[in-house]
């Protein structure tokens, strides 16, 4: 995100964008998925965004709905690594190669995978809260 | 988070090229773009926010005033996701009339976002010739509905006025000349060579990126992605709709598309005309209580509505997804990335037929 010395602070029209009936719903679903806080995630959101991917947030999760039933039950897809990473870009592609190769390590090493999928969602709601 | 590079160039909110306002701000290295933003929030109406409460005999002429270009469709759409709520069948006459204006709304759109275009890679005739023949659709709509913008023609369980055989005469005339005249004008912009260096391989958008960014309309499937609401709708299947798909995803293929989207919907309401039979225009109808998510295909793409109203048929929650917010998107962080000059950073978001109102709703 770009920052220039004459501009304004656009959280508070960022905010409004976020509070429409569709982010409500958006925002809802992507809270109750990474356990997180609506307002940790709105914060983030409007950090990292910029005002037309935060109006555009709705169409991409449901671009990302659609490829639910294709994907395979894989530990990526249930992380929603091409969600955070690609459609909804909360989290830069390193950190999220890197917790996903962690949830593998531990299952691989016969850590019981709902364990592992739990410690690799909390793993997320940490970097998003950074 | 401040990011160091060559030059920083901040477009609008105020620019020639622009019909609403709204501010690009783009990252340059030299004359290349390498990333793009957008700035919002200089219109923004609320109106979501406003039609909360409010029973739909308001609502539906709040939804017109959503986009003053594409009023007739948000009208249409709205209409026909409370008709879902409420199941009000609406009679064939009437059917046939919402996709006669619909399609006139669509050609007078097309030929707005081309004029735009021509306008802003400075083919000022072409231009003026393109804004000039929207007026022959913008009277029909004036014919057909009695206004030009907000035609509030669309009601629950049909349409306001009927077509008098006089009026589709002259409307069968106004077809005829809109057909010759573009073909004109489409000829002038296959062969203009200044056109072809400004918009050729310029603005390119894969169809992946399409996808990844849900874009919609004439803007997806100039990217051959073809995800046209036409294709899903009961009145369009019975006229054989097919969509047309182009593959280039460049600025070309986009204006390219529009125009020939202008032949087809000339060729539906021709359509419409011949199978429409004579018969009552008004079914009647009152919205209940319930919810629906209605899409329909706008002049830009892909219209929602997401209404829940209460037993009254007053609106409890609605949500509006228009589409422009995904063609914006789309256009600001995938046509510009990569743009090789500054001066084709205005003809490509131009390209996208960005709508501010639309987006700002």
């Amino acid at each position: 995100m770009v920052t220039y010395l004459y501009e304004r602070d656009l959280t508070e029209m960022k905010l409004i964008i976020l509070s429409s009936a569709l982010h409500e719903k958006t925002v809802a679903a992507l809270c109750k998925k990474y356990g997180l806080r609506r307002q940790i995630l709105r914060k983030k959101m409007i950090r990292l965004f910029d005002m037309s991917l935060l109006e555009n947030i709705p169409a991409r999760y449901e671009v990302w709905e659609k490829t639910l039933p294709e994907a395979k039950e894989s530990i990526e897809s249930r992380l929603g690594v091409t969600l955070l990473t690609q459609q909804i870009p909360l989290i830069a592609d390193d950190e999220m190669s890197f917790i996903v190769q962690q949830t593998n390590k531990k299952i691989s090493t016969g850590y019981n995978e709902e364990q592992a999928m739990k410690e690799g969602i909390a793993m997320i709601r940490e970097v998003i809260h950074s | 988070m401040k990011k160091i590079v060559d030059v920083s160039l901040p477009i609008g909110p105020v620019h020639p090229v622009f019909k609403e306002p709204c501010r690009i701000k783009c990252e340059m290295r030299g004359e290349q773009v390498l990333s793009a933003e957008l700035e919002l929030g200089y219109v923004k109406k609320g109106i979501e926010r406003i039609m909360v409460g409010r029973p739909w005999q308001e609502v539906m002429f709040l939804a017109e005033r959503v986009c003053g270009i594409c009023s007739v469709v948000h009208n249409y759409v709205c209409i026909e996701g409370m008709e879902r709520i409420s199941d009000i069948e609406v009679p064939d006459r009437a059917a046939y009339l919402r996709v006669i204006l619909n399609e006139m709304d669509r050609i007078q759109s097309h030929l707005l976002a081309n004029y735009s275009y021509c306008y802003t890679i400075e083919h000022e005739t072409l231009a003026m010739y393109l804004i000039n023949l929207r007026e022959t659709t913008m009277d029909a709509l004036e014919m057909i509905t009695g206004a030009r913008v907000t035609c509030s023609y669309i009601i629950p369980g049909g349409v306001r006025f009927d077509l008098t055989p006089e009026k589709e005469k002259t409307l069968r005339g106004m077809l005829d000349h809109i057909d010759s005249e573009l073909t004109r004008f489409v000829n002038m912009f296959k062969g203009g060579p200044m056109i072809a260096l400004r918009s050729k391989n310029i603005g390119n958008f894969t169809r992946e990126e399409a996808i990844e960014s849900h874009a919609v309309g004439p803007t997806a499937r100039a990217s051959n992605l073809n995800n046209d609401c036409r294709l899903f709708h009961p009145t369009y299947k019975k006229l054989g709709f097919e969509s047309i798909l182009l593959d280039d995803g460049d600025n070309y293929a986009r204006i390219m598309l529009r125009f020939l989207e202008i032949f087809q919907s000339t060729e539906l309401i021709r359509s419409c005309l011949a199978q429409m039979e004579p018969g009552i225009i008004r079914g009647g109808g009152i919205i209940g209580g319930g919810t629906s998510k209605w899409s329909g295909e706008a002049p830009r793409g892909e219209l929602t509505y997401d209404i829940s109203t209460d037993i009254r048929g007053r609106i409890k929650t609605i949500g509006i997804r228009t589409p422009s917010i995904m063609n914006i998107e789309a256009c600001v962080h995938y046509m510009l990335k990569g743009v090789d000059s500054s001066a084709d950073v205005t003809s490509t978001y131009i390209s996208s037929d960005p709508c501010i109102a639309c987006n700002e709703r």
